[in-house]
């Protein structure tokens, strides 16, 4: 707890050091008034009584000044006021003590009023009552002495004003029971009733302003105690005084003999005290019982947490040991000092040989007010012959007052989590030897690739070309049946041509480095229709291709993928009286749809298996054209751009091809 | 510099033959020299070796390259061009069977004037030829001719 959160819940008792000061304060007013006025029932309440005295009124005045202006800290300004307010209530109450010690006359009495002659006509003794210059001089000199005292002196000066609460008390208490030296003409006690009244506020107020200090520290705390206390005492006065008082006024109407009066007033003190006290045993079970439970709940998590918990004292002596750390350490608590527990304990470094230097074990550390984290050590002995590895973090534990008391640790298994990491990093071992033989083998497809994509068209350019020749040069002599061949030789090689050509550009897709481009496939689409149709002679057709369809991919995979699917709808509706083509695009769920429908030959769903597969062809040559490539290649890219493809066809009733890209696509 | 000689770097003689008759059909007259590997046509192109008797001043006003090529690939017959002062300026078209992205950029990025993929089809080869002729001998101003 800091000192200004101690401070901020004492207020309270600030508060009421603060009123108990303005009402002395009222006190002396009204005295020093029945003073100027000679208003009699001012200066003595009742006729009996003895009067406060004008210089007593001052003082009372002054001191209650300085209680109103406490505060938990206080400026240098008022500091200074205090000492000097202070310092004239000692100047007038010492001049008056060594009056009475010295029996000489400073007319200290009379040095700030001289009332008129009274209407007795006595030469009345104005001179301050000698218990309450005692009380006053311990009060200034508490308030004086206060700054300049450390712990011990500031319980001394709380004891000294405590007496004078003490003193009041009597004297208050005198009055009311009419002691005879307190009361009446014949009294030789001269405190008047108001000034005791006044004397004990101020000494009460003086204790509740060093709520802090000394013996109030206990009396004003939070704590349970402090609580007791507070209820304790006042109780104890009201019963004590209130029964006196009636066992008194009981006695005096003569309505007991003294015996029974001490009877009574014995039984009834018990009575009240067995009451009071059952009554905060009551509380203080109740309080014991949360306790206990708060503490139960903690030994349970405690004991049953997954992580082990050692907790150790400042020299070493282990305080707590919980199930999971006794066994992650394969042993419970010993009684070891600090500089065995490496060897009793079994702890290496993470080597597994080297041993752990005690004194540099996290909780030895700890102990000593140093926080570790994590730190990873091996622990083998006689009953874990295996040995495992651990992870400690320590902290140090500190006291009310801050200094450090012990220290605790949390220890971990950790011989799991790094196997797992040895296994992981064997794994990454492989994987980057399967990424080299992969990227090895890349490599080879590539060159196979530029090789066949050389070397393979060579031969077929050759047999081509000089077969066009042949049927060129040598035409006239050919035989009609020789034409055949030669027509059949020149398809069958424009056909293997097409064939490398589309494989070349699936293994392309699969080596491309993706971009991420924002596409309009709506105006991809229309564009690469009207490039169909200038190819095919304006050929017609119903189209209808949704506005501003846009995705995210690579803008050239893309426009591949639109071309094979667009190319594939328009093939396969060629044979139809009115062609229908539609791109387009709908959401489901979070993901982006996209298709492509047309009317044309569609296909047996039986066999949409085959369909995304390279060579294979569900349509015979005759029928339609193809290398088979086509719906491979937009497979291959839509896997790419991280989505999906599938169709829906049907025989003759058309074909619709569906889409999706990468998540991200959604928008 | 009467005539514009054509230079054809090819090793493979059907493709000669070929490109030869594309030139024919296409109704090319120029001389065609054809050397058959890369190093043969740096000897030419720098009068050397076995073409030390040829003028190293006579030009070619095109040079048709083929990619894959023995001894000294066309790469590289293309970037000693590019590196030579004389010859740097000669138009270097290249004409082969790869479709491959890296061979487009590599011939570009050196400083190929065009990139020809030699078609399957007779007729297709024979449009490219002529296209080829029409712009690299009848309209392009060479700098010899000026």
């Amino acid at each position: 707890m800091t000192q200004t959160s101690l401070e901020s819940g004492m207020q309270p008792y600030y508060r009421t050091a603060k009123l108990l000061g303005a009402l002395t304060i009222a006190i002396s007013i009204s005295v020093i008034f029945g003073w100027f006025l000679d208003i009699d029932i001012l200066k003595r309440l009742s006729s009996h009584w003895a009067a406060m005295r004008f210089n007593t009124a001052v003082c009372l005045g002054l001191c209650g000044l300085i209680l109103v202006t406490i505060k938990p800290s206080i400026s240098r300004r008022i500091s200074v006021m205090h000492q000097m307010l202070a310092v004239i209530v000692l100047a007038i109450t010492l001049a008056t003590l060594s009056e009475v010690i010295f029996n000489i006359d400073l007319h200290v009495d009379r040095l700030l009023f001289v009332p008129a002659v009274t209407a007795s006509g006595a030469a009345l003794s104005l001179r301050m009552a000698t218990s309450t210059a005692v009380c006053l001089t311990i009060f200034g000199a508490a308030q004086i002495l206060w700054p300049y005292c450390e712990k011990q002196g500031r319980w001394f000066l709380q004891l000294c004003v405590l007496a004078i609460v003490v003193f009041t008390l009597f004297t208050i208490g005198a009055y009311i029971f009419q002691e005879p030296n307190f009361h009446g003409p014949t009294r030789i006690v001269e405190m008047a009733f108001h000034t005791a009244f006044g004397l004990g506020m101020l000494s009460w107020g003086f204790l509740l302003a060093t709520p802090t200090e000394g013996f109030m520290a206990r009396f004003c705390s939070n704590t349970i105690g402090g609580n007791i206390a507070r209820r304790f005492v006042p109780w104890v006065i009201l019963v004590e005084f209130g029964l006196s008082w009636i066992r008194l006024i009981g006695q005096r109407q003569g309505y007991y003999s003294t015996e029974f009066a001490v009877v009574l007033m014995a039984e009834l003190t018990v009575v009240s005290f067995a009451a009071l006290i059952w009554f905060h045993a009551g509380t203080l079970n109740d309080l014991e019982e949360q306790i206990d439970g708060q503490r139960r709940l903690l030994e349970s998590v405690v004991t049953n947490l997954g992580e082990g918990v050692v907790v150790a004292d400042a020299e070493g002596k282990f305080l707590l040991f919980n199930s999971a750390a006794e066994r992650v350490l394969g042993q419970g608590l010993t009684d070891a000092p600090i500089s065995q527990w490496s060897e009793r304990y079994g702890m290496f470094m993470p080597d597994r040989t080297t041993p752990y230097a005690s004194a540099d074990l996290p909780l030895a550390r700890a102990c000593r007010g140093e926080n570790t984290d994590n730190v990873e050590m091996f622990v083998r002995h006689d009953r874990l012959p295996k040995g495992v590895f651990i992870s400690v973090t320590g902290r140090p534990l500190r006291n009310a007052d801050g200094n450090i008391s012990g220290g605790v640790v949390v220890v971990r298994d950790v011989t799991d989590l790094k196997q797992h990491i040895i296994e992981m990093g064997q794994l990454n071992a492989t994987l980057q030897v399967r990424n080299a033989e992969l990227s090895a083998s890349n490599q080879e497809l590539e060159a196979f690739s530029y090789s066949v994509s050389h070397d393979l068209r060579a031969p077929i350019r050759s047999i081509v070309g000089f077969t066009t020749a042949l049927s060129e040069d040598c035409g006239a002599s050919i035989p009609p049946e020789g034409k055949a061949h030669i027509a059949r030789i020149l398809g069958a090689g424009q056909r293997m041509a097409e064939l490398i050509d589309g494989l070349l550009s699936l293994s392309r897709i699969t080596r491309r480095e993706i971009t991420h481009d924002t596409v309009n496939l709506s105006d991809m689409a229309r564009q690469i229709i009207s490039d169909l149709q200038q190819r095919n002679h304006q050929r017609p057709i119903d189209l209808d291709i949704s506005e501003g369809v846009v995705a995210t991919g690579d803008a050239a995979m893309l426009r591949s993928l639109l071309q094979n699917l667009l190319e594939n709808a328009w093939k396969y509706t060629g044979k139809q009286p009115n062609p229908h083509i539609e791109f387009g695009s709908r959401k489901d769920g979070d993901r982006r749809v996209y298709y492509v429908r047309d009317n044309g030959a569609g296909f047996d769903m039986a066999y949409s298996q085959k369909l995304f597969r390279p060579f294979q062809r569900l349509h015979p040559n005759r029928d339609f054209e193809g290398t088979g490539i086509g719906l491979a290649t937009a497979q291959r890219i839509v896997h790419r751009l991280g989505g999906t493809i599938w169709a829906e066809a049907k025989v003759d009733q058309g074909a619709s091809f569906y889409f999706t890209l990468a998540e991200g696509d959604a928008t | 510099m009467t005539e514009k000689t054509i230079l054809l770097v090819e090793d493979n003689p059907d493709d000669e033959a070929l490109t030869l008759r594309a030139f024919k059909k296409a109704k090319i007259s120029n001389k065609i020299d054809i050397v058959r590997d890369g190093a043969e046509a740096l000897d030419y192109l720098f009068a050397r070796n076995a073409y030390k008797n040829r003028n190293p001043n006579d030009l070619p006003q095109v040079v048709l390259l083929d990619l894959k090529l023995p001894k000294i690939d066309g790469i590289d017959v293309l970037k000693t061009i590019r590196e030579d002062e004389r010859l740097r300026l000669v138009p270097v078209v290249i004409l082969t069977s790869s479709r491959e992205d890296k061979d487009l950029l590599a011939c570009y990025g050196n400083g190929a004037n065009s990139y020809i993929c030699k078609p399957v089809n007779l007729e297709r080869f024979i449009q490219a030829v002529e296209n080829l002729g029409v712009y690299w001998l009848v309209l392009n101003e060479s700098l010899t001719s000026l």
